[in-house]
């Protein structure tokens, strides 16, 4: 890109408002097309397995190791007000009602998000959609749909992998590296989660998020150029878009829900 | 407005066009009178550009019902574009396509568009199969989606439309893991399964070695005579055009010119000379 800063900035401002419509009009369309039809089940349970095959190993592990460092910066910080007891419920909340859905949607999007967009923007290259058109069958409803929404139903049963994997993580901080206890840890935990409040909350960040995520890929991969380029750029800002957008998001749902 | 640019043969032969055609014969297709074929796509006056680069500046020509008609050009002459507006993918900005001078293709509707492309058939230069699935779940799926055959009757269908291209034991193997001749071939059978009354092909012979190219060639020849489709074929390979081709179209300059074979084997214009530079049979 040329010109100055100022140039620049205008440029992105237009380019994003331009994007924001045309996305708008994108999603309409494959929410048209998703329900017009009987659900094309196959299809969405290989996307569904797909995704979940890219991501639960990344997912699991990334979990674990979170839940290790939150434990231990944990117990340093409650250690030092001698409300070391509390330590499952610091490690739940913030797993529960922040890092969970947006670490996940973070991996997600860099994973899923990325292969996604890079199919469907090589199905462009490659003259696939153009061919299932000339079949008379829809692309946004044969291809885009059910990857858009395996994409929404995985994003909540990862995130919930991801807390579950990182409250074990922090237990293993709680019961093996300081020699706390177990029953203690649960106990903490068990008594300061709230199901409305903070469970659902985190439900609805994580749907949420794959919902971005979901729609950004699909229409990076759908408007891509018809080029090798076209696909790598589609790639990239589809982890760079949906990645910021999950951070926007997140802030403005947790100002205005206390989520 | 015009109607299409028909190459005239030299002077001398022109009196005597058709009967001098009949030498033809021998290559395996019936002599034809353009003048009493019926038309089946007309092609008048279409512009159409790319952001500000004019591709066609007035293209109009005609393609015949049940014959194999050929679209000839250099590499960007918009060869892939024209098919791609007898499939509506592409709407030209002016001019008119026009289907047995009843159905206006510039004007469709959504709706009416995927209506009549339950008509046609297009094989796309890379085969445009989808990579994720089998071959034969790519061939079954015009029948899965607008049918509603019994998985057994499909396959049945499937098998015969195989057994036309000359395609065996291919079922469950993956688009990528066929060659370019078979992969051709797939494409032309996923064209061809739900019998369109017509096919387009994009470039069916490009990157295929001679004796591949001449059986694919055939099967085309073959698919004309047998199902009575009208084919419509992109094409740079100029011996096989001129041994298939019932009608030409030849892509120069955003215009186009159209003639059967033989007019195209005499013609001294200088845009069709320089087209063939030398390589006519
Ligand atoms: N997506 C596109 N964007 C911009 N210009 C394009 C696009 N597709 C094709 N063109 C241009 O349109 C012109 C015609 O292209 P077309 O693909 O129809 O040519 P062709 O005759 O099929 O060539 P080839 O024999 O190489 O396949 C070319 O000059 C090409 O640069
Ligand atoms: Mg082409």
């Amino acid at each position: 890109m040329s010109g100055n800063p100022v140039e620049r900035l205008g440029r992105g401002t237009t380019d994003l408002v331009v994007d924001l419509g045309g996305l708008a009009r994108f999603a309409g369309r494959v929410v048209v097309a998703g329900s017009g039809r009987p659900w094309r089940l196959r299809r969405l349970l290989d996307e569904v397995f797909g995704i979940g095959v890219l991501s639960i190993s990344i997912i699991g592990l990334s979990g674990l190791v979170v839940g290790l460092v939150l434990g231990l910066q944990g117990y340093n910080t409650l250690v030092r007000f001698g409300a070391e007891n509390s330590l499952g419920a610091v490690v739940g909340l913030t797993l529960i009602r922040e890092l969970g859905p947006v670490l996940t949607a973070l991996l997600v999007a860099g994973r899923a998000g990325s292969a996604i967009a890079a199919e469907i923007g090589s199905m462009v290259v490659t003259e696939q959609l153009d061919g299932l058109r000339m079949m008379s069958v829809d692309p946004e409803d044969f291809v885009v749909a059910p990857k858009a929404m395996a994409m929404v139903i995985s994003m909540p049963l990862l995130s919930a992998l991801f807390i579950t994997l990182g409250l074990f993580g922090g237990m293993v901080v709680a019961v093996g590296i300081v020699g706390g206890d177990a029953g203690i840890y649960l106990t903490s935990l068990e008594s300061s989660v709230e199901f409305r409040e903070d469970v659902l909350g985190s439900l609805v960040k994580a749907l949420v998020f794959g919902v971005l995520v979901a729609l950004i890929a699909t229409w990076r991969g759908y408007t891509a150029e018809p080029n090798a380029a076209g696909v790598s750029a589609a790639t990239t800002s589809t982890v760079v878009a949906s990645s910021v957008s999950v951070l926007i998001f997140d802030f403005f749902i947790t100002a205005l829900w206390r989520v | 407005m015009l109607g299409p640019a028909v190459v005239r043969g030299a002077p001398s032969q022109e009196q005597e066009g058709d009967r001098g055609m009949e030498p033809t014969r021998a290559e395996g297709h019936a002599a034809l009178d353009i003048a009493r074929d019926p038309v089946h796509v007309a092609i008048r006056g279409v512009r159409f550009s790319r952001g500000n680069r004019l591709i066609f500046r007035d293209v109009s020509c005609d393609f015949l019902r049940d014959r194999i008609n050929v679209i000839l050009g250099g590499s960007g002459s918009g060869k892939t574009t024209l098919l791609r507006m007898l499939g509506c993918l592409l709407r030209p900005a002016e001019g008119s396509i026009c289907l047995d001078g009843a159905l206006e293709l510039t004007g469709l509707r959504l709706a009416e568009v995927r209506a009549y492309r339950r008509r046609v058939g297009m094989m796309f230069q890379g085969g445009a199969l989808l990579d994720s699935m089998t071959v034969y779940d790519n061939v079954a799926l015009p029948l899965r989606e607008h049918s509603k055959l019994s998985e057994a009757e499909i396959r049945r269908e499937v098998h015969e439309v195989f057994r036309s291209v000359e395609l065996k034991d291919v079922d469950g193997l993956l688009p990528a893991e066929l060659s370019g001749g078979m992969r051709k071939r797939a494409a032309l059978a996923r064209a061809l399964i739900l019998a369109p009354d017509l096919l387009l092909c994009d470039e069916p012979f490009s990157g295929l070695d001679p004796a591949t190219l001449r059986v694919v060639e055939a099967m085309l020849v073959d698919v004309s005579r047998t199902r009575g489709v009208t084919m419509v074929i992109a094409s740079h390979d100029v011996p096989s055009t001129f041994r298939m081709a019932h009608h030409m179209v030849l892509m120069v300059d955003g215009e186009a010119i159209s003639g059967g074979p033989e007019v195209f084997r005499a013609s001294r214009d200088p845009r069709v000379e320089a087209f063939f530079a030398g390589s006519r049979p």
